[in-house]
């Protein structure tokens, strides 16, 4: 399935690229399963603090579903003043 | 009623402030930690407002690589404590309103004090301890923080703690001890931004105050200003989080512990040069080095003591010794003697000297 994912901040600086659509295996399909396969892609992800948001919402849990064209954001808490 | 509305006219035109309005933002008492990108814009947009008691707190100097992000400061500022210039900068602007300056870091020693008398804080820092800090101190009062920051092109807008909402540890989690996120130092920010993001900060203060509108509560607002886009993300209250910050937040509220505020090194030179301060080196002759000023009394430890009971108690006075340590003990006896401003030097002559 496609999903659309957007970055900001660190996490933009770390994946180069504000959005992009990915192509995710469709048994792997909780956010936390996405967690793992950006921070392969992006090893330097791994190093920065973000949670995650579905569909403009911030998920609590690494195991909520992901479905066909859901939007994910990964969001960095800012730090400058 | 107020004397003089004309000021204001513009804005008690909209119903949502009418005069009514105008009365509560003239009675509304607002505290922004940080004179910096952020806090220069809220100040100035409060105080023009009519916002009748401001406080603004920082313990930095101006420095010349301010001068493209914070307007309210000129090159001829530089050195100076941003808190005082600010104050006297937007009090020409409105001579109306009320500014207190403090001059220092918002710590746990010095949190409870600070905002003691406001109902709204602003957060303006620049690292996220301070964001923590605050977050824990508000929700223990009960009072709403207004928070952005910036990373470059974009910047982030929450109000945490509105009537019970989420906070900040709902949000991020808790990780205060593992914090590296860049400040605008390391990566670098436009300087129009925080401008931006000052204002919705503002913004959002005169909606609390006036009770107009919708709060950005339980939402993060992202602006990016190199793609002109605005997201708004959803998040919910954390029950676990929130426990831990209002008992993180009581624990600084309401340790009887009294204990006297640390200055930087900034804070120290400025007040050696403009002779604003009694300032005692407490330690013995023959520690080195020695800091040659006419304005400096050396009063050993031992006689700190008679020396002091010929000083009244609302004399500001700063301690120092080589580290630190001696000099915190010390401030704070006097402060728990009643002597109601001491200070003393954070890190020592040590820290002064490494600077």
């Amino acid at each position: 399935m496609i999903v659309t994912v957007k970055y900001f901040g660190a996490v933009a600086d770390a994946t180069q690229k504000k959005e992009e659509s990915l192509y995710l295996d469709a048994k792997l399909h909780s956010v936390e399963d996405l967690r793992l396969q950006l921070e392969n892609q992006y090893p330097e992800l791994k190093d920065i603090a973000y949670v995650i948001a579905v569909n403009q919402s911030v998920v609590a849990s690494g195991l909520v579903t992901i479905n066909e064209n859901d939007e994910l954001a990964l969001l960095p808490p800012f730090a400058g003043g | 009623m107020m004397e003089n509305t004309k000021r204001y006219n513009r804005q008690i035109a909209l119903p949502e402030v009418g005069i009514l309005g105008q009365e509560k933002l003239a009675a509304a008492k607002v505290l922004i930690i940080g004179a910096g990108g952020l806090g220069g814009p809220v100040l100035q947009s409060l105080a023009a407002a009519g916002v009748g008691q401001i406080g603004i707190a920082d313990g930095d100097a101006i420095e010349e690589s301010n001068l493209h992000r914070q307007f309210l400061y000129t090159a001829a500022d530089c050195e100076k404590n941003k808190a005082q210039v600010a104050a006297i900068a937007v009090l020409r602007q409105n001579p109306q309103v009320k500014v207190f300056a403090f001059p220092y870091h918002f710590t746990k020693t010095n949190a409870a004090e600070m905002i003691a008398s406001y109902q709204i804080i602003v957060d303006c820092t620049d690292d996220n301890h301070s964001r923590y800090l605050i977050n824990d101190v508000a929700m223990a009062k009960g009072i709403p923080m207004v928070y952005a920051s910036i990373h470059k092109f974009e910047g982030q807008l929450s109000v945490f703690n509105y009537k019970g909402g989420p906070s900040y540890r709902c949000l991020f989690g808790s990780r205060d001890e593992a914090l590296d996120e860049a400040n605008c130092a390391d990566s670098g920010v436009l300087g129009v931004l925080p401008q931006t993001l000052g204002a919705l900060q503002a913004t959002e203060v005169l909606k609390i105050v006036l009770g107009a509108g919708e709060v950005v509560s339980g939402k993060l607002l992202l602006y990016d200003g190199l793609q002109s886009r605005l997201h708004a993300i959803a998040f919910d209250s954390n029950p676990a989080e929130l426990a831990k910050g209002l008992q993180n937040g009581e624990e600084i509220l309401h340790s009887k512990k009294q204990t006297a505020m640390g200055i930087g090194a900034d804070a120290f030179r400025q007040a050696l040069r403009t002779n604003s301060h009694l300032i005692i080196d407490i330690r013995e002759s023959y520690e080195e080095p020695r800091l040659e000023n006419h304005g400096i009394h050396n009063i050993p430890l031992a006689q700190l003591e008679n020396f002091i009971a010929t000083v009244a108690q609302n004399q500001k006075v700063i301690l120092f010794c080589q580290r630190g340590h001696q000099s915190q003990m010390a401030a704070d006896y006097l402060t728990h003697k009643g002597f109601r401003s001491i200070l003393h030097l954070q890190h020592g002559i040590e820290g002064l000297t490494l600077n």
